[in-house]
């Protein structure tokens, strides 16, 4: 029996109060993948200039469009053509845009879902519902539920970890809350900007006590603790604090091995790219080969894919920026045989309208709006069929079309890929099961191999 | 046994009238000292176990003086002095007790010093979160009645009104006020306010009830939208608890006056101007975006939230009645053809509520569609103000044309996207001046009642394009559903909350004070009493408290009295072998629960052991953690719902953005590294060793640590291990002493800036950078520094400086004599600069590498096996390039000097990102063999639980 119709609550309660919350657990069905790592392109990325070409924007470049343009955040006008060239890519000859050529060369182990569609227009709601599955109210993330389904794979390092460049995305540690789970779930955020151990993960090091007085330290608490645990026989409570202690011992001798770069092969490192994005994904791979179970990777502090105005520099550059490790993380996840279990993910909030934006003038700022009504996200690895296209928007790419897919219909797939019934994945909280979902989701079948 | 969720609501026990049970016959009625031991013992006899036995005095001390007052209790060296009544009662009036329950409540209020996510132009701290912080503490310290505190919480303002409380009594409504912004979406602080009341006052979930009826429990939608407009017809309103005369604070509020009343002014103008637009476009509400999808608004534009509430100003109910817009009623149900036949005209006649004024204008406009109706009613509004029924549309309560001079928090959507944010900023000067005067300008966030109270409409699925029917402001169904007729009806709302006919309230409180002594409630989910929960572990002793809390005049320190002097609470935490078979959940209270200290009372047990503990009480919140750590009690640190600390989280601290009815109890490696490693937890351990260094002998000096520590003698096998402990740490410490490593091996890095001299193909000069961040050596604190700019130098890159005078020097020097290889690559961190000039200069050789680096094209920078003297400099140097720009002039480049032999094989090397370090400083103070000893204790289980 599964977990989901007891809730793990109650799982736990059984295995005795007090145990480690995040001991490894088996899904509701072997899934085909085992981690998670996800690219989180904050501030809303193209799809018509990415991953969703439209021919017919050129067709009506600086006129309206012959459909009402659909409301969004702010004004837009006439249809705006991508200024970046679309190219066939592998033996199944997906279209990427000339802001991804080395994706483009991975194409064939992605699924590309061009009729993604969100809720709103605006980015606050719109990171909910992507990363929590509620756009307004306080609800666990996505990392934090599959840590609470599946615990940690390595119990010296934090189970789910975002990461970015510089500081917070819009709407800060929300984007990995834990919600009503127990804090334990959180995300731990991870500015990889730096590059000391102790600024990573907190009260990792001690600088006033050297590792053998600590040992000498260690041993004597286990004097005392095994003193006071005498007459206080059967409460696993007492044993499991104990426990704790040797556990965090290792962890500090542990957790800095998996930051270091320097012992990483100069090919891999260059094949990364020694910029921030190569080092901030290599890092992530060094993590996912040591079992940590969720890895955000986000673009940068606040919303850097924001590009209402000048878009063709704008998302040049920050295309520049992590095509490369982007590719290369799945050629070495690869080569090392991990793409078959790791799920890799790849898309912002929402995307952008296929109109140019204006400003209060009413003139063209060169760039794009908010669009939750269609846009792309793509897959690959664990559980999916590469070479895919599912979906798709509108001949102007404004809205979902053919088989939209929500929010909570990728959650629930990505639940799948992990061995989850997303309606039984719950917790009990407010009178109610709850569950990422909610009351929706479909799990979406034509990506899955 | 009742089954869950299958019952008949009206037979569940929650919603059954209180009435006082028969305290049970026991048969060994020597054993309960109050009635509470008979319902226990009943049942804990009709299963055959026993209770265990009466716990040592010391350790009932210990549970009640944490327990009470969330401290530990004092030294006492007579250990065999027995607990006593007169101890009881200086536990309940010590002024800690109330700071104790306080922090209970507070989890309850999903209290937070900040408002969790907000855009730049607010003030993230509120102004008044302390001050109902202290007035929850003052509360429970005075016993006032719970009743009454309930109400306060609720319904200050009009008791007030009707001087039944002091002004001060303002604060406890932030109770209400003190949720999540929401971004400012009106529905959802109204729901987080339902949940609150719902959850937090009468353990039902409302909120369930948002999008559809309940599914387990008798909720309707209606019940929840009943609530809502009881919430929605309240506003916020912030008002100073004592007299204040800064005359910044004044300036401020003044400057914010002015600018309101202005852009009111205007905005009311233009509302006005285009009546006729805004009353076509209220005309459907689904084409109307939702509160939540916001559109960045010109003065130009149609206002959302204008549309919404001409909306909801027509949908009112007495729609035949009024002498204005009785007429816009009826013919917005005619059909479109109908107007073409003269029907309009016929049906205005035969209308009668409507003024003589509007159906004279109506009949002689002979409309021919809606649109010639409204362009007709904007007409009359523009022409006719003087006339009383346009000017009570205009202007009167309730009016959807005139803006209220209220908090702006109410009514910031009536703005365009400019105005709104040039408001937001003034009022967020106020706030700042507030905060900042702090305790010389208490203020609190009140509710008050508005003029006009609207019922709201059930929203299908919880969404606004989807009205359903208007439901009046009344009680919750299950709870009489009454109508209320007083003003918003909170007030009403408030009484049949806090009354003894209420069948929940009591039941919820009782159950949450047991849960906080017991660890688990009689009822284990402390927020939810619906049909789907277990029932109470003891029925009739649940009823027998609430009971008694009623009839003891809601007084909560009474019903902590009889808690705490029951033989059950006084029970020893040793379960019997029969009881960790038959009740393994300890359920039935055969035994005392052993508990950890919650982060609370970790935190402020860890200050009392060193003997740092500052026990003022109220004010300004301050800092938990850190260099700037507060030594008070941790109820005073500043809760932060947007950006909680991690040890709060990893200490299972109750999450500030919900109301949270118990603590998750986790254990995990995270709460043993703050324990090992933090700052905060040395500075304690430094401190208890101080505290007792007077203690020249060893044998008393770990005496009195274990005193401080544990607040007891140490038996004599802790005292052995202690001993064996600090002569061999003192034997380490001795040992490794004189050797003192204190000064780390010179760093062969140096880190600087200088200038390329192309000239001499020498650097021109190298100048230490002056500032060390921890990551980064750079100009200042701040980056880029006033007075050096954008240069910098990190482990593994860098940025160059503002102009070649400053480019980025990281110096090798030469420890020895030496064959060296140097390897490394160099790239840009960000596309879309220039590219950088990179060059390795030896100053004996001069340049030995240049090159030119662009984003995407990083170069490899190896140079050839050379020889090198001790002493000599080579610098990796990158600037912006002649006349080069220096946006996006971030770079990679971490270079590596292999040592080699003479047949070139590598034997050794230098790494500039292993080896980047900052000011070579003093080394970190060592924790001396007391220190670690006083630290090993904190740590100890026996420090953290509390038998």
């Amino acid at each position: 029996m599964g977990m989901g119709s007891v809730g793990l609550e109650t799982l736990l309660a059984e295995q005795g109060q007090g145990l480690n919350p995040l001991a490894g657990r088996a899904p509701h069905f072997p899934g085909k993948a085992k981690r998670v790592v996800h690219f989180f392109l904050n501030g809303g990325p193209s799809h018509v200039d990415s991953f969703d070409p439209k021919p017919m924007l050129a067709k009506y470049a600086g006129q309206p469009l012959p459909i009402e343009n659909l409301r969004t955040e702010r004004k837009t006008g006439a249809a705006f053509p991508s200024p970046f060239t679309f190219q066939r890519y592998g033996k199944s000859g997906i279209e990427v845009s000339s802001l991804f050529p080395k994706i483009g060369e991975c194409i064939d182990d992605i699924a590309v879902i061009r009729s993604m569609k969100a809720e709103l227009p605006n980015h606050e709601p719109s990171l909910m519902l992507m990363n929590c599955g509620d756009a307004v109210l306080s609800r666990p993330s996505v990392g934090s539920w599959v840590t609470y389904g599946l615990g940690a794979e390595n119990q010296n390092l934090p189970a789910f970890i975002s990461m970015c460049p510089g500081g917070y995305p819009i709407k800060d540690a929300q984007n990995w809350q834990s919600g009503f789970l127990p804090g334990i779930y959180q995300g731990t955020f991870i500015d990889s900007q730096h590059t000391r151990i102790e600024d990573l993960i907190e009260n990792i090091r001690n600088r006033s006590t050297t590792p053998r007085k600590q040992r000498a330290q260690l041993d004597f608490l286990t004097q005392l603790n095994a003193e006071h645990r005498r007459d206080r026989v059967g409460d696993p409570q007492l044993d499991a604090r104990i426990q704790t202690f040797e556990l965090a011992y290792r962890m500090q001798m542990e957790a800095s091995d998996a930051f270091d770069l320097s012992t990483e092969p100069d090919h891999l490192r260059d094949l990364y790219g020694r910029e921030t994005h190569g080092r901030q994904t290599l890092i992530a791979r060094r993590l996912l080969e040591r079992g940590v179970r969720y890895i955000q990777l986000w673009h940068g502090k606040s919303q850097p894919w924001d590009h209402h105005d000048n878009i063709e520099a704008n998302h040049a550059k920050l295309a520049r920026e992590i095509d490369q490790p982007v590719a290369a993380l799945l050629q070495d996840l690869k080569q090392r045989g991990m793409l078959d279990d790791t799920l890799v993910i790849f898309g912002g909030e929402f995307g952008r309208t296929p109109t140019v934006e204006l400003n209060s003038a009413g003139k063209s700022q060169n760039g794009r709006d908010h669009n939750p009504y269609g846009f792309s996200v793509w897959m690959a690895g664990g559980g999916i069929r590469g070479g895919t296209v599912y979906g798709s928007t509108d001949e102007f790419g404004f809205q979902a079309e053919e088989n939209p897919v929500t929010v909570h219909d990728l959650h629930a797939t990505i639940l799948h890929l992990l061995g989850f019934d997303h309606e039984h994945l719950t917790h009990r909280y407010a009178g109610r099961d709850f569950r990422l979902t909610d009351v929706y989701g479909k799990v979406v079948h034509g990506i899955l191999a | 046994m009742m089954a869950c969720g299958k019952e008949d609501p009206a037979e569940h026990w929650a919603f059954q009238p209180l009435i006082e049970p028969a305290v049970p016959e026991v048969r060994d009625a020597s054993w309960p000292r109050t009635p509470i031991d008979a319902f226990i013992l009943a049942r804990l006899e009709a299963q055959g176990l026993h209770p265990a036995p009466q716990t040592d005095p010391p350790t009932l001390r210990r549970r009640a003086t944490y327990n009470l007052t969330g401290l530990p209790p004092a030294f006492d060296p007579d250990a065999t002095k027995a607990f006593s009544e007169p101890e009881i009662e200086g536990l309940l009036a010590s002024p800690h007790f109330g700071e104790r329950w306080a922090r209970h409540w507070l989890d309850v209020a999903r209290y937070s010093d900040t408002k969790g996510y907000a855009y730049a132009s607010e003030e993230f701290t509120f102004v008044h979160s302390w001050v109902y912080r202290d007035w929850v503490v003052r509360a429970f310290n005075e016993d006032l009645p719970y009743d009454r505190f309930l109400m306060l919480q609720l319904a200050a303002d009009r008791l007030l009104a009707r001087d039944e409380c002091s002004p001060a009594d303002l604060a406890a409504m932030g109770y209400l006020t003190l949720g999540g912004r929401f971004i400012g979406v009106r529905q959802d602080i109204i729901d987080d306010r339902i949940d609150v009341v719902t959850r937090g006052m009468l353990g039902l979930t409302v909120s369930c009830a948002r999008c559809h009826d309940h599914k387990f429990d008798p909720i309707p939608a209606a019940d929840y939208y009943s609530l809502y407009g009881i919430l929605n017809s309240s506003r916020e309103h912030m008002v100073p608890l004592s007299q204040n005369d800064d005359a910044e604070l004044t300036k401020r509020r003044v400057a914010l006056e002015t600018q309101f009343e202005q852009a009111a002014q205007e905005a009311e103008a233009r509302f006005l101007d285009r009546v006729s637009e805004y009353l076509i476009a209220a005309l459907d509400i689904s084409k109307v975006p939702k509160p939540n999808f916001t559109e960045i608004i010109s003065k130009d534009d149609l206002i959302p939230e204008q549309v919404r509430r001409w909306y909801q100003y027509l949908a009112q109910s007495d729609k035949a009645r009024n002498p204005v817009f009785g007429a816009w009623y009826a013919l917005a149900g005619l059909p479109p053809e109908a107007f073409a036949d003269g029907a309009a005209r016929r049906l205005v006649e035969s209308l009668e509520n409507v003024d003589p004024l509007v159906s004279a204008a109506l009949t002689q406009a002979t409309p021919g569609g809606m649109e010639d109706v409204a362009r007709c009613y904007a007409e009359l509004l523009k022409n006719h103000a003087s006339n009383p029924v346009i000017a009570e549309v205009l202007n009167g309560p309730g009016s959807p044309i005139a803006i209220p001079r209220c908090h702006l928090h109410d009514i910031e959507w009536l703005f365009d996207e400019a105005t709104k944010t040039g408001l937001k900023g003034l009022f967020a000067n106020v706030e700042r001046r507030i905060i900042e005067l702090g305790e010389l300008a208490p203020h609190a966030v009140a509710m008050e009642d508005a003029p006009v109270p609207q019922n709201a409409r059930i929203l299908l699925r919880g969404d606004y394009s989807t009205q359903g029917d208007e439901v009046p402001r009344r009680a919750l169904a299950i709870l009489g559903a009454a109508d209320f007729k007083d003003g918003s009806g909170r007030l009403e709302l408030a009484q049949s909350i806090a009354s003894r006919d209420n069948p929940l309230t009591a039941r919820v409180i009782v159950n949450r004070i047991w849960q906080d002594h017991f660890g688990t409630g009689l009822v284990d989910t402390a927020s939810d009493f619906g049909l789907r929960t277990a029932p109470p572990s003891h029925p009739e002793l649940l009823d027998f408290l609430a009971f008694r809390l009623i009839e003891n005049g809601w007084s909560l320190k009474a019903l902590h009295r009889m808690i705490v002097s029951s033989a059950v609470y006084q029970q020893s935490s040793t379960p019997t072998p029969e009881a960790q078979q038959v009740d393994p959940d300890n359920r039935l209270l055969s035994y005392f629960q052993r508990r950890r200290l919650d982060f609370e009372a970790m935190r402020d047990s860890l200050l009392a052991a060193s003997g740092e503990l500052d026990l003022s009480i109220g004010g300004q919140p301050g800092s938990l953690f850190g260099a700037d750590a507060s030594a008070r009690r941790s109820l005073y640190g500043r809760i932060d719902r947007q950006f909680l600390p991690s040890t709060l989280r990893d200490f299972d601290f109750a999450n500030p953005e919900l109301h949270s009815a118990q603590r998750h109890e986790t254990n995990v490696p995270q709460q043993a590294l703050f324990f090992l490693n933090s700052p905060f937890i040395e500075a304690r351990a430094i401190a208890l060793a101080a505290r007792v260094a007077a203690d020249s002998e060893s044998e008393q000096r770990i005496r009195s640590i274990f005193q401080c520590a544990l607040r007891r003698e140490p038996s004599e096998a802790e005292l052995a291990s202690s001993e064996g402990f600090i002569s061999a740490a003192l034997a380490a410490d001795s040992v490794e002493a004189p050797t003192k490593p204190a000064l780390a091996i010179p760093s062969a890095w140096s880190y600087g800036f200088g200038e390329y001299d192309e000239a001499s193909g020498r650097l021109a000069n190298f100048t230490s950078l002056p500032h060390f961040s921890g990551d980064a050596w750079g100009g200042g604190a701040q980056w880029p520094d006033a007075q050096l700019g954008w240069v910098r130098l990190t482990a593994v890159g860098g940025h160059v400086g503002n102009d070649p005078a400053h480019a980025a020097v990281r110096r090798w020097t030469a420890p020895v004599d030496a064959r060296i290889r140097i390897c490394g690559t160099i790239g840009m961190t960000d596309a879309g600069g220039d590219g950088v000039r990179a060059l390795v200069i030896s100053d004996r050789g001069g340049v030995l590498g240049s090159w030119t680096v662009e984003f995407g094209n990083s170069v490899a920078a190896d140079l050839d096996v050379m020889e090198v003297s001790a002493g000599e400099c080579i610098d990796f140097v990158v600037d912006c390039r002649p006349a080069g720009d220096i946006s996006f002039d971030q770079f990679t480049w971490a270079p590596t000097i292999l040592q080699v032999d003479g047949q070139d094989g590598e034997v050794g090397g230098w790494s500039a990102e292993r080896e980047f370090a900052g000011i070579p400083t003093e080394p970190a103070h060592q924790l001396t063999a007391w220190e670690r000893l006083a630290h090993t204790l904190l740590l100890s289980n026996a420090f953290i639980f509390v038998d």
